[in-house]
C-alpha cells in the first residue's frame, strides 16, 4: 500500500512499487486531466508537479512519488483560473487539446520561479513538450501573457 | 506508365472518391437530404427541439448535437456557430454534445458519419442554418402569441424576441418554460425557410472563443482513453513485427500467469486483415497488462509480407516505372513524348518522400462493452458508419446493436478514419465476458500505424537550345492507403 498526497489529498493504493505515477492517477483515481502520451518521457503529455518541480509522470515509480506534494492539471488552480489557463483560453490555445495539460503544467513550473522570462527560456524550458497539432506559437504567446499577468503589467 | 496519351479510365481522385468508393461497398447507411426530424417533445419535455441537431432548454441553454467528430478543428463550435447565427442565440448560450452513431446523425449530405477532408461546414452549413432559423421561428410564432403581437413585427437578437413597437420582449428561456413553442419541422418546411443573405451575419465570419477550450485548460475535456465503466479490465496488445498478414503459430502464457492481476491472452481474429497476429493480453490493470503482454512468449508465422521494407517499395517503385504498363494519366496537357523527341537537352531526377506515421498524441484506445445484446464501445473516431460495421462484425451481432460513445480526438489526422482499434478491444471483452478498455502503447500506435505512403517520383524534362523548358514527364509511384476500403486485394 502507498500513500500519495495529490493536490492536497491523501490517496491510498495497493499497487507496486514501480508501477508508473502516470497510471495511478489516470487509471486507478480515475483523475484523467493528466494524459498518456508516450510512456517514455518523450512528449511530456503526462507532466505533473512533485514538489513544484515539472515531472514526467509516466517516468516517475510511484515509490518516488510516496512523501511528496503531487500536483496536477485538476489541483493547479481551484477554480481553474490560474493565470496559465487564462491565457490559455485568451489565447484560443488548444486545438485537439490532449498535451495541453501537460503543456500548462511545465509552464506553471517555470512561471513559478521566474514570471519575467525571456522567449528563448520559455522555449528551452517547453522544449520537451510536444503538441501534434502544431499549437507552440500560441503556446508561447500564452505563456508570456500569463507571466505578465503574473507581474500585474 | 501509359504513354501519355488518352485519358479516359481516369479515377475520380478529388476528395470524393473516398466517398464514392465506400457507397460502393455498401457501408453508407441512408443518404438523407434533410435532417430526420424528432419526435415532438412538447408534451413531455420543457425542452423546444424543433430538428434533431439543436435543442433549447428552459434556461436557454441551446445544445447542438454534433455529428462530426472534434479532433482539434473544434468543428463542434463551427456547427454551433452555423445554428446561433439563424437562431439570433447569444453566443454565450450556446453548449455542445458529440452525438452517437445512430444513423440519423448522419452527414446530411454524405450521408454517413465521416469527418475529414475539410468536408465538414461546407456539407454542413444548409442543415445547421435551417436547425437554427426554424428554431428562431418557432421561439418567434410563440412569443407573439403570449404577448399578443403580430408575429410579422417580431425579430429575434442575441437569445431573446422583441416587439419594436411595443418595446414588449422575451427571453428565449421564457418562451421555451411556457409551454407554447413547440413545433416540429417537416423536411418541406425546412426547406421553404429564407435563409439569411450573408450581408446580414453577425456570428459567422467571426472568431468566436470556441466552446470547449476551457475544458481543454482544466483536464476536464473527455478523450476515448478517459472512458471508464464499472467492472472493466485493461488490454494491452501483443504485436508481431511485421505490419500485415502474420498469424499467430502459438500463445505460451506461463510467465505472463506470474503477473498479478493476469486474465487472459486473447488472440484476435483478423477478419478486417488489419490486425494481423495480434493478441490482447488482458488483465485487471494496465500496468499488469503491459507487463503480461510483455511475458507472452507468441510464435508467428510471419506471413507473406515479412520481408518488406522502403526498400523493396522503391525497388518494385522503379520497376514499375521503368515497366510502364500500369498505372493511368492524372494531367495530361499537350503531347510531351513529342515534344521531349525535339529537346536539346534532357534532364532527368528521382524524388523519394518516406513513408509517414500520423501519431495523433493520444495513442489509439476503445472501451467495449457487451449489456444485453448491445455493444456499447467508447472512443473517439473519424469513421463512425464504417467502426459500427466492423465492430458489429467481430462482436457478431446487426449493427444496429453497436453504440459508438463519441469522444473528443487526441488527435485525428486520418489515422482515426480507421476502426482497428475496436477490433482487440471486442475480441478480448469477448473473451473474457467482461468490459475491456484497450490501450495502445505507443510503440504498438507507430507500429500499427495506417501509413501515408512512401512515394517515387520519376521527372524529365526537355530543354530547348535556349534552355527553356518544352516538355515534361511526372511519374509517380505510390501505394493508395484507401483502396481497401474500395476493393480487397491481397
Amino acid at each position: 500500500m502507498v500513500t500519495l498526497n495529490i493536490n492536497g489529498h491523501d490517496h491510498s493504493v495497493d499497487v507496486p512499487n514501480d508501477t508508473p505515477l502516470l497510471w495511478v492517477i489516470r487509471e486507478h483515481l480515475q483523475m484523467t486531466g493528466t494524459k498518456f502520451g508516450c510512456g517514455a518521457g518523450l512528449c511530456g503529455a503526462c507532466t505533473v508537479h512533485l514538489n513544484g518541480e515539472a515531472v514526467r509522470s509516466c517516468q516517475t515509480g510511484v515509490s518516488q512519488a510516496s512523501g511528496k506534494k503531487i500536483t496536477t492539471i485538476e489541483g493547479l488552480d481551484p477554480k481553474g483560473e490560474h493565470p496559465l489557463q487564462r491565457a490559455w483560453i485568451a489565447e484560443q490555445v488548444p486545438q485537439c487539446g490532449y498535451c495541453q495539460s501537460g503543456q500548462i503544467m511545465q509552464a506553471a513550473a517555470l512561471l513559478a520561479k521566474n514570471t519575467d522570462p525571456t522567449k528563448a527560456e520559455v522555449i528551452t524550458h517547453m522544449d520537451g513538450n510536444l503538441c501534434r497539432c502544431m499549437s507552440y506559437v500560441r503556446i508561447q504567446r500564452a505563456i508570456m501573457r500569463a507571466a505578465a499577468d503574473m507581474r500585474g503589467v | 506508365m501509359t504513354k501519355h496519351q488518352k485519358i479516359n479510365a481516369l479515377p475520380n481522385l478529388d476528395r470524393r472518391s473516398f466517398v464514392i468508393g465506400t457507397a460502393a461497398t455498401g457501408l453508407v447507411l441512408g443518404y438523407a437530404a434533410f435532417p430526420e426530424i424528432g419526435e415532438s417533445l412538447a408534451a413531455t419535455s420543457a425542452n423546444l427541439e424543433p430538428t434533431i441537431w439543436a435543442s433549447i432548454g428552459n434556461d436557454g441553454k441551446v445544445t447542438v448535437t454534433v455529428g462530426k467528430a472534434d479532433m482539434g478543428q473544434h468543428i463542434a463550435s463551427t456547427m454551433a456557430q452555423l445554428v446561433a447565427e439563424e437562431l439570433e442565440a447569444s453566443w454565450k448560450d450556446m453548449a455542445v454534445v458529440l452525438s452517437s452513431n445512430d444513423p440519423k446523425y448522419n452527414d446530411p449530405i454524405l450521408g454517413a458519419q465521416v469527418t475529414g477532408g475539410s468536408w465538414s461546414t461546407g456539407m454542413n452549413f444548409d442543415a445547421m442554418s435551417r436547425a437554427g432559423a426554424a428554431g428562431r421561428l418557432t421561439l418567434i410564432k410563440a412569443a407573439s402569441e403570449i404577448m399578443g403581437v403580430p408575429e410579422n413585427e417580431c425579430h429575434a437578437r442575441e437569445s431573446r424576441v422583441h416587439h419594436a413597437k411595443s418595446k414588449k420582449s422575451m427571453t428565449f428561456a421564457q418562451i421555451v418554460q411556457s409551454g407554447k413553442a413547440n413545433k416540429t419541422w417537416s423536411p418541406d418546411e425546412l426547406k421553404a425557410i429564407q435563409l439569411k443573405t450573408p450581408d446580414k451575419y453577425t456570428k459567422i465570419g467571426q472568431s468566436l472563443p470556441q466552446i470547449n477550450i476551457p475544458s481543454k485548460t482544466n483536464g476536464t475535456c473527455k478523450y476515448g482513453i478517459d472512458a471508464f465503466v464499472p467492472g472493466m479490465l485493461y488490454g494491452k496488445l501483443a504485436i508481431p513485427p511485421v505490419r500485415f498478414g502474420a498469424t499467430v503459430k502459438s500463445v505460451d502464457d506461463s510467465e505472463a500467469k506470474k503477473v498479478p492481476g493476469f486474465v487472459k491472452a486473447v488472440v484476435v481474429e483478423d477478419k478486417t486483415a488489419t490486425t494481423s497476429g495480434w493478441v490482447v493480453a488482458v488483465a485487471s490493470t494496465y500496468e499488469g497488462a503491459k507487463k503480461a503482454a510483455a511475458a507472452l512468449k507468441i510464435d508467428w508465422d510471419m506471413g507473406p509480407y515479412a520481408n518488406v521494407s522502403d526498400k523493396s517499395i522503391i525497388d518494385e517503385s522503379r520497376r514499375l516505372q521503368k515497366d510502364g504498363t500500369e498505372g493511368f494519366l492524372f494531367v495530361k496537357d499537350g503531347d510531351s513524348a513529342a515534344a521531349m523527341q525535339k529537346a536539346a537537352k534532357v534532364i532527368e531526377g528521382e524524388y523519394l518522400t518516406s513513408l509517414n506515421i500520423h501519431a495523433p498524441l493520444e495513442p489509439m484506445n476503445a472501451l467495449a462493452m457487451e449489456d444485453n445484446g448491445v455493444w456499447h464501445i467508447y472512443t473517439g473516431n473519424q469513421f463512425n458508419t464504417r467502426t459500427t460495421l466492423i465492430a458489429a462484425a467481430v462482436a457478431g451481432v446487426d449493427p444496429k446493436n453497436i453504440v459508438i460513445h463519441q469522444h473528443y480526438l487526441g488527435g485525428g489526422f486520418g489515422r482515426r478514419l480507421e476502426s482497428d482499434m475496436t477490433v482487440p478491444a471486442i475480441a478480448a471483452a469477448k473473451a473474457v465476458g467482461k468490459p475491456v478498455k484497450l490501450i495502445y502503447a505507443r510503440e504498438d500506435d507507430m507500429q500499427m500505424d495506417f501509413t501515408r505512403p512512401l512515394t517515387y517520383q520519376k521527372v524529365k524534362v526537355g530543354l530547348d537550345a535556349d534552355g527553356k523548358p518544352i516538355a515534361m514527364e511526372h511519374d509517380v509511384i505510390g501505394a493508395w492507403p484507401t483502396a481497401r476500403w474500395v476493393s480487397r486485394r491481397s
